[in-house]
């Protein structure tokens, strides 16, 4: 109402009416011009108010963006100061999500290890996820695969969930509409790269908080962030490379230094011990030479005499260090062999004897008993005690005794050197074993000691797994004490069946077992029996002090005997003493049983008797009692689970051997990353079921038989393989069994359902014509389609005996003229597409092999009508 | 004559300096040690010293440091004997105040020759 009346010039209906009114003209100017004022203020205050609103709007921004930023750089400074790789790449993650809002982020970073991206820090993840991704390997082609041009987005790079195939954004960013929702699924990639260009790691981020794509100030906030955490880790990696070769560098530095103090006093010893005799060699010969006709036929002796016995110790110094430096450098082979221990002390007595006499001490061998027959090195025993007895007779001042003893224990023999010389300091007593180590200057110079021959012992010692040391006795004297383990023959029947074939460590394993019940019970006769083929008799399995002839062709029917009747009724017998047990007569003729009592355990799992266990004879000449008896019960179920193993062992030794063979190939393969062709194929293999969008599960299992589905090869003759030209009906189904063989040697790591579906399908034809299903078309997995595919692939590429290796395009054609017989066309669309991608790969790796053969053993693909070029 | 203290470990060493220094016409008096040296050193006032550094107890150069660092035996010119060829062992001994180094094995003409050049005594 007041505007219209403030326009009266305005064509009006109501004009007439405000005429009508009686106001007199000045009032009316002056409203007028009161109201347009009014107008003119409010409009400006409106206009004003309005601009406040979008500085204040602008400012908000502003401030946000700078809060921003604060954050980011605060973050940065942040990560920067850290210094530790693996507490950097937590707070990068928590750092992303603090600042970029995404929900889910994993940080890979690049490994020069293992040439791929790996999952190093993650946030958001599901744990069944996250176990999933920690040991997730990205390779550099997989990555550059989500670094595809049409996904660009700023410098990052934005991908639709899996299976849809909209192209991102292409083109700069302004072309994006303002807000997009974030589609499930969907990823961002920001690449971390250096300044210089190098791939450091990448982050894989989703779920943003807002549910939005991030608008391109966000995309530039986050690439600021990059920047910082690529330089942080970057750093990071420096200093824990500095850190790490400063440690391996001071310590290195550290063994240097004691390497160096080593050699320094081994030099000043040895120049020491060599230049005292020589000093006296040469300067006598000099004096000789000069006082020829002087020196009185005394001297003339003296001189000589000193000279000889110069020369001979310096000999005897040279020979130590040729024999010790001889031990260090090549550990002597050991040759034992069945030695008898006091023939070899009573060998060298008489010398003993002599020097004995000349020196005015007094020697004494006791040997115990007549003979101790053990396996020894014959030579390096002698070599030991030649050092200890004359080490005994150095120290020894004249009027002294020197004594040398054996003593036998059940499970050792132990030989005793005892002087009345002037003793070990007991502080020195741990370290005269030490080579070049000398308890005391005087003591070497005295006695003319090079501190080398108790090194050598030692070494002897240890060579038969026994122990030395020295210890001071009263009332003056040392005592030098070896023992050598006595470990008796365990004896294992020569079955030409299991036993060569058998993998060493099952003997070993046994040989152990053996061992360890003998020792533990002191015992001297352990058997192990097991039921034989036919489940009707025990045979022996391994046993310890029993006569070879026994060992080969015992065999003890069920019931029958101790070891038969513990068999038959799973109960262990204990037999304290048999000439008095009335329960048995006939078995006392037996002439093993030096002693009168018995132990005889069964070894169960569970139900099944496996065997059992019987031990007799202690060494110490006592009845086994209860306690024995509880002692073997409680090994009892170890010694079965042993037994188990080696049964498996025993049974599947082939297999066994195929898949250890395998996996370390395999593992091989994956430290190694040693580029082959058969890796290649398999790569294309793989990149072909990505491209078809294998699920990931398959993926995996996918990946994991391409490994192993050939491993039944082995099974199948040599002369097979190598056949030029077409087999015959036999040698096709023997090849054709290769599957099947694959699959029981897999059998043990217990393949997953579908691996095992993948591996047993892998020689189908889409035609119907493979083996062993005769599976056709869709209903062959869609793997094994794929692994048939590599495997002729990398067959083809590969020499065989029969031909040469094919180049690339003749494989590429092989396969195109198998499409729809052997191959199924869909795949093999795919999977040449792979293989054309990597066409300068597989041909400079074909370049490499030359017309060598390709040591990666791979199926040979028979059924194909592929490999009859020559 | 002159009277030169030998100090070695090894008879043989003692009995040969023994006898060349004796054959040059001079009085020899020997020790089997360092400690033993130091006091016939005192004790005999020998004109010149000869010490074996690798000696049981305290070696040549320890002594040769207390003989030079005593008023009654510092003017006492001192030979050290040894198997140590190291430029560190020769650094020891001068630094010790020995007047001549001589490594074994060692001619004795050379020692003789030593003894009598720092005695400035000339054979003909």
């Amino acid at each position: 109402m007041l505007l219209t009346t403030t326009t009266p010039t305005v064509a009006n209906p109501f004009m007439g009416m405000v005429a009508a009114v009686t106001v007199p003209a000045p009032v009316v100017v002056l409203l007028v011009a009161i109201t347009a004022i009014g107008v003119w203020a409010l409009m400006m205050w409106l206009r004003i108010l309005a601009s406040r609103r979008r500085l204040q709007q602008k400012a908000e921004i502003l401030r946000q963006r700078s809060r921003t930023l604060e954050n980011i750089l605060a973050v940065s400074a942040r990560i920067n100061a850290t210094r530790n790789l693996s507490e950097l790449t937590d707070k990068v993650t928590t750092a992303v999500e603090d600042v970029s809002g995404f929900r889910r982020i994993v940080l890979y970073l690049w490994s020069d290890t293992t040439k791929a991206f790996e999952a190093r820090s993650m946030a958001g993840v599901s744990p069944q996820e996250q176990a999933k991704l920690a040991g997730t390997q990205i390779l550099a082609t997989d990555y550059d695969e989500l670094i595809r041009e049409e996904y660009r987005y700023s410098n990052c790079y934005l991908l639709d969930a899996v299976g849809e195939s909209s192209p991102g954004f292409i083109g700069s960013m302004d072309l994006l509409p303002d807000i997009r929702r974030w589609k499930p699924g969907q990823r961002l990639i920001a690449p971390l790269a250096s300044g210089a260009g190098e791939m450091v790691g990448f982050l894989d981020l989703a779920e943003p908080a807002s549910g939005l794509v991030p608008s391109p100030s966000e995309i530039r906030h986050l690439e600021f962030l990059t920047r910082q955490v690529t330089t942080a880790i970057e750093s990071a990696e420096v200093f824990d490379h500095l850190a790490r070769n400063n440690t391996e560098l001071s310590a290195a530095s550290e063994k240097l230094k004691s390497l160096a103090d080593m050699k320094k006093n081994f030099v000043a010893n040895i120049s020491h011990e060599l230049r005292t005799p020589l000093t006296s060699i040469s300067a006598y010969s000099e004096l000789l030479q000069k006082n020829m006709d002087t020196l009185s036929p005394e001297s003339l002796d003296e001189f000589l005499k000193v000279i000889h016995g110069e020369s001979v110790k310096l000999t005897g110094i040279i020979n130590d260090i040729l024999d010790l430096s001889q031990m260090e450098n090549n550990r002597p082979s050991m040759n034992q062999v069945d030695t008898d221990l006091v023939g070899l002390a009573r060998h060298m007595e008489d010398s003993w004897q002599n020097r004995a006499r000349k020196m005015n001490i007094e020697f004494s061998l006791d040997t115990g008993s007549e003979a101790i027959n053990m396996p020894l090195d014959p030579l390096l025993i002698q070599q030991m005690m030649t050092h200890l007895v004359g080490n005994a007779f150095k120290f020894t001042p004249e009027g002294g005794q020197v004594r040398v003893g054996f003593q036998e224990t059940g499970t050792a023999v132990c030989l005793t050197v005892q002087d009345t010389g002037i003793g070990i300091p007991e502080d020195k007593l741990g370290d005269i074993f030490e080579s070049f180590y000398q308890v005391d200057s005087s003591a070497t110079r005295q006695h003319n000691g090079q501190g080398v021959g108790l090194a050598i012992c030692q070494d002897i010692v240890i060579h038969h797994d026994g122990r030395i040391w020295a210890e001071n006795i009263a009332p003056q004297g040392t005592r030098i004490t070896v023992l050598l383990p006595r470990r008796p023959a365990v004896l294992q029947p020569a079955d030409p069946d299991s036993l060569t074939s058998l993998p060493f460590e099952a003997g070993e394993l046994m040989e152990r077992l053996m061992h360890w019940v003998s020792e533990s019970l002191g015992i001297q006769v352990a058997t192990l029996m097991v039921p034989d083929k036919g489940g009707d008799h025990l045979t022996i399995r391994a046993a310890i002090g029993l006569p070879e002839t026994v060992v080969q062709s015992a065999r003890v029917r069920r019931g029958s005997g101790f070891a038969g009747r513990v068999w038959e009724d799973g109960k262990t017998l204990l037999v304290d003493d048999l000439t008095s047990d009335n329960r048995f007569g006939r078995e006392l003729n037996e002439p093993r049983y030096s002693t009168a009592s018995l132990l005889c355990v069964p070894l169960k799992d569970g139900e099944d008797l496996l065997g059992v266990i019987s031990v007799n004879n202690k060494i110490d000449g006592t009845a086994l009692d209860h306690d024995d008896q509880v002692f073997l019960e409680s090994l009892a179920p170890r010694i079965t689970r042993l037994l188990t193993r080696y049964k498996s062992w025993q049974d599947g030794a082939r297999d066994f051997n195929a898949i250890r063979d395998t996996l370390r190939s395999t593992t091989a393969v994956g430290h190694l990353r040693h580029e082959s062709l058969l890796e290649v194929c398999q790569e294309i293999c793989l990149a072909s079921a990505r491209r078809i969008m294998l699920p990931g599960d398959e993926l995996e299992h996918l990946a994991f038989s391409l490994q192993f589905y050939d491993v039944g090869m082995d099974s199948v003759s040599p002369r097979i393989l190598s056949k030029p030209g077409r087999l015959d009906e036999e040698e096709r189904v023997q090849v054709e069994k290769h599957v099947d063989a694959g699959l029981g040697i897999l059998e043990s790591l217990q393949l997953d359902a579908k691996v095992r579906q993948l591996i047993l399908h892998h020689h189908e034809n889409y035609d119907g014509s493979g083996y062993p299903g005769g599976l056709a078309g869709e209903s062959i997995p869609l793997g094994s389609r794929l692994i048939r595919l590599a495997d002729t692939l990398s067959s083809l590429l590969s020499p065989r005996p029969w031909r040469r290796a094919m180049d690339l395009d003749e494989a590429m054609n092989v396969i195109r003229g198998g499409l729809g017989r052997e191959f199924c066309p869909r795949m093999a669309d795919v999977f040449l597409t792979e293989t054309e991608a990597r066409r300068e790969r597989i041909m400079d790796l074909q370049a490499e092999n030359g017309a060598a053969a390709d040591p990666n053993r791979m199926a040979l693909d028979r059924s194909t009508p592929v490999p009859i070029l020559i | 004559m002159y009277k030169v203290l030998v100090a070695d470990d090894e008879h043989n060493i003692r009995n040969i300096l023994d006898f060349t220094l004796h054959a040059e016409g001079f009085l020899v008096i020997s020790a089997l040690n360092g400690e033993d040296a130091f006091r016939l050193a005192v004790e005999s006032d020998p004109d010149l010293i000869i010490l074996d550094v690798m000696m049981p107890g305290q070696g040549g150069v320890e002594t040769c440091r207390a003989l030079k660092a005593d008023r009654r035996t510092a003017s006492i010119p001192v030979i050290l004997l040894t198997a140590l060829t190291g430029r560190e062992d020769r650094d020891a001994g001068r630094k010790a105040g020995a007047d001549a180094y001589i490594t074994k094995p060692f001619s004795p003409k050379k020692v003789t020759d030593a003894v009598q050049d720092l005695l400035g005594v000339t054979t003909d």
